[in-house]
C-alpha cells in the first residue's frame, strides 16, 4: 500500500472521488451499451432486412435508416453532446448528470453498432436465406434462426469493438458533467498537474477494455464451429 | 387442365429492371407441364434463365406475367401465409448445400421442421430417420464443415425432405461434385422419385445428368424453351434446329466430330445419323447398299444410354453424287440424319 502511495499519491488523496469516477464510467458503459446494443441491432437488422432484394425490401425503410445512421456517424461526439441537450432534458429532465450522459452516448453508439450488426449480417451467405425462404419460414424466423444464429461469432466480434468504442465515448462525457475516469484524468490529471491520476485512470481503463476483450474471444471461440 | 399434371407454368415471363432504361428479360413467354412422378429436367447454357424459371415455381422469383399452379393451385394469388405452408410441400436443393454452418447435422434437419407440429422428441426421430435414409446417420453430431460435398448434398436432400414435400427441386445440385459423387447422388434422387413417388424438377447445364435420370426435358435458350418432349426424343429427334446445335455443341464428342468433319474432301458428303441401337438398325448401312447401291463409309461412331436405351450416333461419309431420296427414307426409319458441314 505504501509502495501504491509513492506512485499515486494524489490518486490516494482523491481516492473517493477516483472510485466514484470509476463506478460513473461503469454506469455509463453499462446501461448506454445496454440502450444503445438494443437500438443498434434492431437498426442492423432492419437495415439488412430492408435492402433491394432482402426478405422484408422497403426502399423508403431503407433509405430512411441509411441516412439518419449516416447522419449520426458523421457528427463528432463532442459535438454532439451539446447538440442533443434539448432532447436530453426532454427525456431525463435535466441536461447535466451522468444520467443525462446516457442520451447522447447512446445516440453516438447506437448508429455505430447497427452498422457493424448489418456488416456482420450481411455476411450471412444469401443461399441460406433463399434455402430457409424455400422452406417457408417466416421473415421473424429468418431473422432469428438464419440471420443472427449464422453470424452469432461475428456479433459477438463487434460488439466487442462497439463497447470498447464506447468506453472512448464515455471519456468525453465529462464535458457535460457525466463525470468518470475520462473527466478525473482531465480535471484532476491535466488541469491540476496531478498526472499519476492519468496514469491511474488509463490503466482502469485498459483493464476494462482487456476485460471486455477476454470475455468475448471466449464466447467467440465457444460460438464457431 | 390435366388432371396429371403437378405442376404448370403458364406464359411465363421475367424481367429485372436493370436501371430505368434497360431490363434484362430473363424468361420469355415460359409454358411447362410437369406430371406427378416425373424427374423434369432443365437442360441450357449458363445464363439460359433455367434457374430464373424454376425459381417461380415456389415463388421464390415472382414472375413479372403469367400464372403458377402447383397442385391446381394458383400460388400466385396466395397470401404471405398460404404460400409459407405451399412451399413447405416444394423442398428444394442446391449446387452450394445452403447449410448453415453454426448447426450440426441432425439440428440442420430438425431447423426445417421446428414449426410443424411434431413434438420436439418426434422432430429429432423424424431428422434421424432421414438420416439413415440417405446414409449418414453416424454423421448426426457433426457440422457441415467436416463433410464432403457429396455428403453435404445428402444431408441437404434429407433436409428438403423433412416437411414430406410432393415436389424437389434441384438446382444444379451435382455441378460442383466429381463424376463419382454426382452418380450417388443421381441415384439417390432416382431412389426418392421411385420409393416416395416424389416428383422432381431438376436444372442442369451437364447433359450427364439429364440422360442418365431425366424422363422428361425442356431445353432452354436466352430465356425461351426451344423444346420440351420425353428426353430420349430430345437427344434422338430433336424437333427444333436449335436444340439439335446444342445437344450436339455441348456433347463430349463435338470436338472430335467437328475435327472429322474438317478434314471431309470436296467430293464428299458427310452425315450424323443418330438412332436406337436395335436389331432393325443393326443392318443400316448394308440396306443403304441395297436399296440405293451407295458404300457408306463409317467415320465415327458411338453408342451411349439415355434413359435406358441404347442411342448410336454414326457418321458417314458418301459420294457427292449420293441419291438424295434416302434421306426420307431414312427419316421413315426413325433416324434422325443431319448434314455436317464445314463451320465457316
Amino acid at each position: 500500500m505504501s509502495l501504491f502511495t509513492t506512485f499515486f499519491p494524489n490518486v490516494v488523496a482523491n481516492h473517493a472521488q477516483f472510485i466514484a469516477a470509476i463506478w460513473q464510467t461503469l454506469y455509463m458503459v453499462l446501461f448506454s451499451g445496454i440502450i444503445s446494443g438494443v437500438l443498434g441491432a434492431a437498426l442492423g437488422i432492419a437495415l439488412v432486412v430492408t435492402e433491394k432484394g432482402q426478405i422484408l425490401e422497403n426502399r423508403g425503410v431503407y433509405q430512411t435508416l441509411d441516412k439518419i445512421v449516416n447522419i449520426f456517424r458523421s457528427i463528432p461526439f463532442i459535438i454532439l453532446l451539446a447538440l442533443v441537450v434539448p432532447l436530453t432534458r426532454l427525456i431525463v429532465g435535466t441536461a447535466v448528470g451522468t444520467t443525462a450522459a446516457l442520451v447522447p452516448l447512446t445516440l453516438g453508439c447506437a448508429p455505430f453498432y447497427a452498422r457493424q450488426i448489418q456488416n456482420a449480417l450481411v455476411e450471412v451467405d444469401p443461399g441460406i436465406i433463399e434455402a430457409a425462404q424455400a422452406m417457408g419460414l417466416t421473415p421473424l424466423d429468418i431473422i432469428w434462426r438464419v440471420y443472427l444464429k449464422e453470424s452469432i461469432g461475428e456479433i459477438i466480434r463487434v460488439s466487442v469493438v462497439t463497447l470498447i468504442s464506447l468506453i472512448s465515448l464515455t471519456a468525453m462525457a465529462g464535458a457535460v458533467g457525466a463525470g468518470g475516469l475520462g473527466d478525473i484524468a482531465i480535471t484532476l490529471g491535466y488541469n491540476q498537474f496531478e498526472n499519476d491520476v492519468t496514469i491511474a485512470a488509463t490503466i482502469i481503463i485498459l483493464l476494462l477494455v482487456f476485460i471486455i476483450q477476454f470475455i468475448g474471444d471466449f464466447f467467440v471461440k465457444r460460438v464457431t464451429h | 387442365m390435366d388432371s396429371k399434371a403437378l405442376i404448370t407454368l403458364n406464359h411465363i415471363d421475367v424481367t429485372f429492371q436493370q436501371n430505368q432504361q434497360t431490363a434484362l428479360h430473363a424468361v420469355k413467354d415460359a409454358s411447362l407441364t410437369i406430371n406427378k412422378g416425373d424427374i423434369y429436367g432443365i437442360i441450357g447454357d449458363s445464363g439460359a434463365g433455367k434457374s430464373t424459371l424454376v425459381r417461380t415455381i415456389n415463388l421464390l422469383q415472382r414472375p413479372t406475367n403469367g400464372d403458377v399452379f402447383v397442385n391446381q393451385q394458383n400460388l400466385t394469388t396466395l397470401s404471405a401465409a398460404d404460400l409459407r405452408q405451399a412451399r413447405k410441400k416444394i423442398g428444394m436443393i442446391f449446387q452450394h448445400f445452403n447449410l448453415m454452418a453454426s448447426r450440426t447435422i441432425e439440428e440442420n434437419i430438425v431447423f426445417s421442421i421446428k414449426r410443424s407440429a411434431l413434438s420436439k422428441k418426434q422432430q429429432h426421430e423424424k431428422a434421424q430417420q432421414l438420416l439413415a435414409y440417405v446414409g449418414l446417420l453416424d454423421k448426426k453430431d457433426v457440422y457441415p464443415r467436416q463433410l464432403s460435398g457429396g455428403q453435404k448434398q445428402r444431408v441437404a436432400i434429407a433436409r428438403a425432405l423433412a416437411n414430406n414435400p410432393e415436389i424437389l427441386i434441384s438446382d444444379e445440385a451435382t455441378s460442383a461434385l466429381d463424376p463419382k459423387t454426382t452418380n450417388t447422388i443421381l441415384d439417390l434422387l432416382k431412389r426418392l422419385n421411385s420409393e416416395l413417388n416424389l416428383t422432381i424438377v431438376l436444372i442442369t447445364h451437364e447433359l450427364s445428368v439429364a440422360k442418365k435420370i431425366c424422363n422428361k426435358l425442356a431445353v432452354m435458350q436466352h430465356g425461351e424453351i426451344l423444346e420440351q418432349n420425353e428426353t430420349l426424343r430430345i437427344f434422338t429427334q430433336p424437333q427444333n434446329p436449335e436444340t439439335a446445335t446444342f445437344i450436339t455443341q455441348a456433347s463430349a464428342e463435338n470436338r472430335v466430330l467437328q475435327q472429322l468433319i474438317g478434314q471431309q474432301t470436296a467430293t464428299e458428303r458427310l452425315f450424323l445419323l443418330t438412332y436406337e441401337a436395335n436389331t432393325a438398325n443393326q443392318t443400316l448401312l448394308v440396306d443403304l447398299y441395297q436399296d440405293y447401291q451407295v458404300i457408306p463409309k463409317v467415320i465415327y461412331s458411338t453408342t451411349e444410354m439415355i434413359q435406358g436405351r441404347l442411342i448410336t450416333k454414326t457418321l458417314i461419309s458418301l459420294t457427292e453424287n449420293y441419291p438424295e431420296s434416302l434421306i426420307p427414307a431414312l427419316q421413315q426409319r426413325g433416324i434422325q440424319i443431319m448434314q455436317q458441314t464445314k463451320e465457316a
